[in-house]
């Protein structure tokens, strides 16, 4: 691999591409608690790759190794082909981005994006022309001269991204960037990251516990728990058709039915839920189904019912959300669902009263056992 | 203090309120007019009497003078004890810094095993009274030869400073966060040049702070002297105490004066630094 070049030669405005990253059986203990268990991951140069997982579930642990800032009990971590697990964090040449933005508070907003250029020796006239190209990039141009202190939450961030990104690092390790900001500079903040990072073509490993961040971000969603990686695919593809129980709950917001039976017989397989049944065509080995709230009618009980899973229930609670009304029940065989329809005639659900849910077996997710 | 009504109105609208918070306020002046009395007064006093020219301590002066001054002064005595206290304050500032500052960093920043057992034992000398301390090292210094060296002293003086570092210099290392090291080594630096240069440089009004107080505690120190310093070693306090105890001789008020004057320079020189690091 010939991607690393000698930082002095670097010739600043010129577009380089990310770099790839592959984790095999990368395996973190901290004493008897394994943090990381045996991970694989392999990230594409250029990739938007999001960490999802409650807290506890090995993400941050996962990009503290990256960062080398812990070393792994075993397995290898290789950045652009080159085996980094060892390696002082200097000379890896990434960029990190804390949640509490860890900007220099004794610097200026100049001399904190300048650091990093100062210690991989760039030039005093090309320091100079990158610092002001990234304040451009984030447009902060007007605060150079200002202390950390003196700006508000999002500009600071905005800064400890133009610091990470300054030395063109191959890759960018963020741990929760927009944990400490509130919900409308969350989303702008969002948009911010997107942008940098198609304009800059690093690779990004993003950390983070929120499920709405790795949907807009992310071109892939690792998602993790107790140490392991359960899925891994595009937010798309992982909100739509989640493999299992847990990601169904906890990325598709989907309603899991635990109850249903679900039986093969040649190439047919059929859905028995609380005495109702429907068919679909396919042989599966699923334990459990599961459908998402949009994907529910709420139907009178006369509804026909071809092809579509019936579920009664009684509602408990009728949220008016603007586009769309979200109904809470409770079925008959006592579990908790969500449904979100547009339609008018969620006006007129009331409270207690008795409703009749439609899924049409297309809709509903068959997913396997969990691993 | 004028307070404005509305203001005092809405924090106590009741007669009675008003009237406790009266007394609040006088009892509030009465404590600060107490310890400017017990605190500046003194200083100010030994101060005023430095410069009177009577053969004896006496208040309020008669005449004014530099007579004090100039028997401080050109007193080989008092300038050889002074020289001595100066340079074993300031060999026990450096000593305990150079052994504070990397245990600090040690205990706060790594994983290393007994780090708190280290900071227990650090600080352990605050909880021994100095006299049974002193007691203790006299012991082990007639077996060791310490007796009366200067050495011997800066190493007792060493460990009663070195609680003040670890506990000042250890809270304001406390409020630098890690993640600044951190950031640091991403960008390129090494890790000793990002502890030198964000950690240390972010520690350093509290080092120097700290620094001060292990000087003024070694300069200020008579009891471990006393014990260790057997009769050839007498810094400014045992001077000051062995002339206190021969008779009075006025110049000690010269001598305490130049002490106060000192330590308010050297306190204004950390204030000076700490509100320019901001």
């Amino acid at each position: 691999m010939t991607t690393i070049q000698p930082e002095a030669t670097q010739t600043p405005g010129t577009a380089r591409r990310g770099s790839s990253v592959d984790l095999t059986a990368v395996t973190k203990r901290f004493g008897t608690f394994t943090a990381v268990d045996a991970i694989d991951l392999s990230i594409a140069p250029g990739e938007f790759v999001t960490l999802l997982g409650p807290s506890g579930s090995g993400k941050t642990t996962i990009l503290r190794m990256l960062a080398g800032f812990e070393v792994p009990t075993s397995g290898s971590i290789e950045i652009a082909g080159r085996e980094v697990s060892r390696m002082a964090p200097a000379a890896r040449n990434i960029g990190m981005v804390f949640q509490q933005y860890a900007l220099f508070p004794h610097l200026t907003v100049r001399e904190n994006i300048l650091y990093g250029l100062r210690m991989h020796r760039w030039t005093r006239e090309e320091r100079e022309a990158r610092t002001t190209e990234m304040l451009e990039l984030v447009g902060l141009v007007h605060l150079g001269q200002r202390r950390p202190s003196e700006l508000s939450g999002g500009q600071q961030q905005r800064v400890a991204l133009a610091r990470a990104l300054a030395i063109r690092p191959q890759l960018l390790l963020m741990d929760e960037p927009l944990g400490a900001l509130d919900r409308a500079l969350r989303v702008d903040m969002s948009e911010e990251i997107k942008r940098l990072h198609r304009e800059t073509g690093t690779t990004f490993l993003y950390v983070t516990h929120d499920q709405e961040e790795a949907l807009l971000l992310s071109d892939r969603v690792a998602i993790m728990r107790e140490g392991r990686i359960r899925a891994l695919s595009t937010p798309e593809d992982l909100f739509e058709r989640p493999p299992t129980k847990f990601v169904a709950e906890f990325f598709s917001n989907s309603n899991v039915l635990d109850a249903a039976e679900i039986a093969t017989s040649g190439d047919r397989t059929e859905i028995i839920y609380d005495g109702r049944s429907v068919a679909r065509p396919g042989a599966t080995d699923a334990a459990a189904v599961a459908f998402q709230p949009h994907r529910a009618r709420v139907v009178d009980g006369t509804a026909d019912g071809t092809n579509e899973l019936l579920i009664t229930g009684t509602v408990n609670e009728v949220l008016f959300m603007g586009m769309l009304h979200q109904i809470v029940l409770t079925d008959s065989t006592g579990k908790r669902l969500v449904v979100r329809t547009a339609g008018q005639d969620a006006r007129r659900i009331a409270t207690g009263a008795p409703v009749t849910l439609a899924v049409h077996s297309d809709d509903l997710i068959l997913l396997r056992a969990e691993a | 203090m004028s307070t404005p009504d509305s203001v005092r109105g809405s924090r106590a609208g009741t007669a009675g309120g008003r009237i406790s918070d009266g007394i609040t306020r006088w009892i509030g002046r009465i404590i600060l007019a107490i310890a400017i009395v017990f605190t500046v007064g003194p200083g100010i006093l030994v101060v005023l009497l430095s410069f009177s020219t009577s053969q004896y301590i006496e208040f309020p002066p008669t005449q004014f003078g530099f007579t004090q001054y100039e028997s401080f002064f050109t007193s080989s005595t008092w300038m050889g004890a002074l020289g001595l206290s100066l340079w074993i304050a300031l060999a026990t500032a450096v000593l305990s810094l150079a052994i504070a500052i990397p245990a600090v960093l040690a205990i706060q920043r790594t994983r290393m095993p007994g780090r708190n057992v280290l900071f227990g034992l650090g600080v352990s000398s605050m909880l021994i009274p100095v006299s049974a301390y002193a007691v203790a090292l006299y012991g082990l210094y007639s077996v060791t030869n310490l007796l009366g060296t200067p050495f011997g002293l800066i190493i007792a003086h060493t460990l009663l400073s070195v609680p003040l570092v670890l506990l000042i210099a250890g809270s304001a290392l406390a409020r630098i966060p890690r993640e600044l090291d951190l950031v640091a080594m991403t960008l390129g630096a090494s890790r000793a040049r990002a502890i030198v240069g964000i950690t240390l440089r972010l520690l350093a009004p509290a080092l120097l702070t700290t620094g001060i107080l292990a000087f003024l505690t070694s300069f200020d120190e008579a009891v471990l002297v006393s014990f260790l310093g057997g009769v050839g070693l007498i810094t400014l306090p045992k001077a000051i105490f062995d002339s206190v105890r021969y008779g009075i001789d006025p110049s000690i008020t010269a001598i305490a004066a130049t002490l106060i004057v000192l330590s308010a320079l050297l306190m204004l020189v950390r204030t000076l630094v700490e509100r320019k690091s901001r």
